[in-house]
């Protein structure tokens, strides 16, 4: 192994050009594959952040639509104990009506928070554009589109109006922005206290409980497993995958392309490193005749060969790895959008690039197989007549 | 033939003295006090044979050992005179023979003193010279027909030629006899090897080939 | 067979091309022995069979009937692997074309057969390598790469290589075949004193005639038969 070892090194040292060239061959090929890598789940985790990154992804409502969750704070228990991906659940409160203000009136759906948690899921305090988010009874907060259509301003008094129920007013202490339309249209916000006075519930009563998931594609199987916890009948669970077909089969189609490249790349770099080291081999056949004659077994002739796919097939990778990371951050660096922010976002994932490094590796000391094979079925007369 | 003769000889030769070593030899010829064949075998021979080198001269020898050749040489030359005189003693005219040295083989005092014999046993003796090439023998032979063809070799790197000449002598001139002799020779194993018909040990062997060839 | 032969060849043939159209026999019923601290040379024209010979003889082919004692013992069965190491500690090649690896240094070529023979590098290993190369003159150049060298140094280089692992057997290929006639003397000289003083046994084949006729047998190969082997 040393002699091996030692033999490769030297070969690999006496035709530096060579050498370069081979290391920076897989170099590209790993910086590619990390490249493209870290776009492509970039690109994915902000779809799949822009798309339900602000929702619910696992939902608890009641089968009869009419009916409430109650004891929901010990509910709440039980769900977060039922599966440790389960980042936040958090209880609402829906109620639909319409806000009206002299002769102008709007459909708007009622969401009542506990804002410590519901938080968690939709970030209300980065979309905030002024005032405060409702905190004692009747406050609320409303869309900044509502706020425009209905002509309204900040601490505005307004009325909501539930048919059969009755109206309640509303003080307008906080305007948001979602940046999608219908919401900012539609919802107001209030505190869960506020819709259980109107709705007549008790305070352990709620509609709804939301979570959101450290693995978004484990949607289904925590879904599983609350329902399995909660063990009751009156209650389901949903869950964003569900619903969301259409994303899911085009975040997988993405995923398989985003394969298939990394795929096409490795190949390339294995048939490069393969007929390269083939003509290495052919190089070297002087020096492997020599060392053959002179004794050396035919399996350390070999050797010398897969060790230099191994060692090109390290520097390449680790080259290749910092390319990739250095386009990746040159692309976060100079291609922002107008907000300051990445046109597309890359995703660092290190056991990917780790992963990348350690396939390139591989691949390079198995395309070397072919040439190692070739060395050891070398034999010396025909080197030595071909002098 | 007397010891002394010899050692007087050697001492000459020691000396790089040229002149008393031909004066010498050339003497003892003419006062009969040694024959001819005792000039070539006990001295001139002798003299060169035994030339050894002393250890802390080497660098000597090289010009020593020439110096010494080229004074027996010219001695060489000197007897045949003698050699005429022996030769036209002879009753019956013998056969004809072809000396030579094959290509590259410079020692040439042996084939001359074996040429020499010849003519004293009566032959018809033609010494063609040291470093012959083989074209140039086998083009000698067809023109001289000889009976014999005697060949000189002294370094055994010049067997190999030598084997070529012979197969091609015997195989052009079937008649005509091969004799050799040499220090090449030395070795058992190397005659076997050559086509020949006759190796010489000893030279006064040369007044009974006629006989040993028929 | 004499104990002190170390090389036996008995009826060995060659046939290059046996199981195609055109089968070419090479040698012919070879017969040959070489005895211990021998110094033997192998002459004939070019393409007369020498270098096929000589290869068999190092293990380095085989032959297509006959069988090969080295030190008494059969290489006919022996499997490759076994061949090699038979060569890394018996025999010592010296080729014509030197054949030293040109990314290594003197030095580093010379330790080459001792690496091979994957024993620990010991200090005095590198002495023995060092000598060695004091032994053919060259302790001056011994860190140059093999290509800084001039064709005789490379040649001596090679020599010093094939006396690494103290063979008992050095097999040369026309070692003088592309040098000047100085250094071709100077080379022998080195080859008969290593022969003298480690009684290794050299077989080698030339076309200096010079080096031939001081060698102790001649052997001239002939239409692949020996046609002379000559003794002083
Ligand atoms: C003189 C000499 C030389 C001279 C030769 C000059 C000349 N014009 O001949 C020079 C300086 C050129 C020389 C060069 C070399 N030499 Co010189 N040389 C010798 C020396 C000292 C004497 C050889 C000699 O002439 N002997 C006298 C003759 C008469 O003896 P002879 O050749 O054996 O011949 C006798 C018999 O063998 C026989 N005989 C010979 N031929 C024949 C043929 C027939 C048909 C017959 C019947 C009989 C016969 O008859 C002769 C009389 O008895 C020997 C040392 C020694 N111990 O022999 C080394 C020696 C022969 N050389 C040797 C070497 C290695 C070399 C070189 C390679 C050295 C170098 N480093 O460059 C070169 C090679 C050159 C070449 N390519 O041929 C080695 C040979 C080893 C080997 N077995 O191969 C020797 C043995 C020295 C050693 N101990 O290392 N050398
Ligand atoms: N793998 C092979 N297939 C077919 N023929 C081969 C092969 N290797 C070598 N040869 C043939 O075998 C013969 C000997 O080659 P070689 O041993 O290299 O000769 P030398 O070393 O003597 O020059 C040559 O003709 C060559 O073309
Ligand atoms: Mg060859």
């Amino acid at each position: 192994m040393k002699l091996a070892f030692s033999i490769a090194k030297r070969f690999l040292l006496s035709g530096k050009g060579q050498t370069i060239m081979i290391v920076l061959g897989i170099a590209i090929g790993v910086s590619v594959q990390v490249f493209i890598g870290s776009l492509i789940t970039g690109l994915q985790k902000s779809l799949v952040d822009k798309t339900i990154g602000s929702s619910s992804q696992v939902t608890v409502s009641t089968l009869d639509s009419t009916a409430y969750i109650t004891n929901f704070q010990d509910q709440l228990s039980v769900i977060q104990a039922s599966d440790n991906m389960i980042t936040v659940a958090s209880p609402a409160i829906n109620q639909n009506g319409a806000l009206v203000v002299g002769e102008q009136s709007e459909p708007v759906l009622a969401r009542g928070f506990d804002f410590n948690l519901a938080n968690d899921i939709y970030h209300f305090d980065e979309k905030l554009v002024s005032g405060r988010l409702p905190q004692s009874a009747n406050e609320i907060a409303v869309g900044s589109n509502l706020l425009e259509n209905l002509s309204l301003a900040l601490n505005d008094e307004v009325t909501f109006q539930v048919p059969l129920v009755g109206d309640t007013t509303f003080t307008i202490v906080g305007v948001y922005d979602f940046n999608v339309k219908t919401i900012n249209e539609t919802w107001i916000l209030t505190t869960l206290a506020t819709l259980q006075t109107i709705k007549s519930i008790s305070s352990n009563e709620v509609s709804s409980i939301e979570m959101q998931i450290s693995d978004v594609f484990a949607a289904e199987t925590v879904a599983l497993n609350v329902q399995t916890a909660l063990q009751n009948d009156n209650l389901t669970v949903d869950n964003w995958i569900a619903n969301n077909a259409e994303l899911l089969s085009g975040l997988q189609g993405q995923s398989t392309s985003s394969l298939m490249i990394q795929v096409f790349v490795m190949l390339s770099v294995i048939l490069g490193i393969a007929s390269v080291l083939a003509i290495t081999v052919l190089q070297k056949s002087k020096q492997i005749g020599i060392l053959k004659a002179m004794g050396i077994q035919d399996k350390d002739a070999s050797l010398v060969f897969l060790l230099e796919g191994f060692i090109l097939g390290i520097f390449g990778a680790a080259l290749g790895v910092g390319f990739g990371l250095g386009l990746s951050v040159m692309f976060t660096t100079f291609a922002i959008g107008a907000d300051g922010n990445p046109v597309v976002p890359l995703f660092i994932d290190y056991g990917f690039i780790g992963l990348s490094a350690m396939i390139a590796v591989a691949a390079a000391t198995i395309a070397s197989l072919i040439p190692a094979r070739k060395s050891s079925k070398l034999s010396v007369i025909e080197v030595i007549r071909n002098a | 033939m007397k010891k002394a003769y010899y050692d007087t000889f050697i001492k000459y030769l020691d000396q790089e003295n040229k002149d008393k070593s031909v004066e010498y030899v050339m003497s003892l010829l003419k006062s009969k006090s040694i024959t001819l064949e005792e000039c070539y075998l006990n001295l001139l021979s002798a003299s060169l044979s035994n030339f050894v080198c002393k250890e802390e001269d080497e660098d000597l020898c090289i010009w020593k050992e020439h110096t010494r050749t080229s004074i027996v040489r010219t001695i060489l030359e000197a007897t045949y005179p003698y050699v005429i005189e022996r030769k036209n003693a002879v009753s019956d005219k013998k056969k004809s023979v072809v000396v030579v040295c094959p290509s590259e083989e410079y020692h040439e005092i042996g084939a001359i003193i074996v040429s020499h014999y010849f003519a004293m046993n009566g032959y018809e003796s033609l010494y063609i010279g040291a470093n012959t090439p083989k074209n140039d023998i086998v083009s000698a032979v067809k023109v001289i027909q000889p009976d014999i063809l005697a060949i000189s070799v002294t370094n055994y790197y010049n067997l190999v030629v030598t084997k070529k000449i012979t197969q091609e002598v015997k195989q052009q001139f079937p008649h005509v006899k091969i004799v050799v002799g040499g220090l090449a020779f030395h070795h058992p194993d190397s005659l076997s090897q050559i086509v020949y018909d006759k190796h010489l040990t000893s030279l006064d062997d040369i007044a009974h080939i006629e006989e040993e060839l028929q | 067979m004499l104990n002190k032969d170390v090389v036996v060849l008995s009826h060995i043939d060659k046939i290059y091309g046996e199981n195609t159209k055109f089968p070419t026999q090479v040698l012919y019923d070879i017969n040959l022995s070489f005895e211990d601290g021998s110094f033997n040379s192998i002459i004939g024209q070019s393409g007369s069979g020498k270098s096929t010979l000589l290869n068999i003889l190092g293990t380095l082919d085989r032959p297509s009937n006959g069988s090969i004692e080295i030190q008494g013992i059969d290489t006919a069965k022996m499997k490759k692997n076994a061949l090699a190491k038979l060569r890394n500690e018996t025999i010592g090649f010296i080729f014509q074309f030197h054949y030293l690896l040109p990314e290594f240094t003197a030095l580093e070529n010379v330790l080459m057969p001792y690496r091979i023979s994957k024993k620990p590098i010991t200090k005095e290993v590198m002495d023995r390598a060092n000598d060695l190369l004091d032994l053919v003159g060259l302790s001056k150049v011994k860190n140059n790469l093999a290509v800084n060298m001039s064709g005789g140094q490379q040649q001596r280089t090679a020599i010093a290589r094939s006396l690494m692992n103290n063979p008992k057997i050095i097999l040369a290929d026309e070692p003088t075949g592309n040098l000047d006639s100085d250094t071709t003397e100077q080379i022998y000289e080195l080859l008969r004193q290593i022969n003298k003083t480690y009684k290794t046994t050299f077989i080698i084949i030339t076309h200096d005639r010079h080096i031939a006729e001081k060698a102790d047998r001649i052997i001239e190969i002939k239409d692949g038969k020996i046609n002379l082997d000559l003794r002083q």
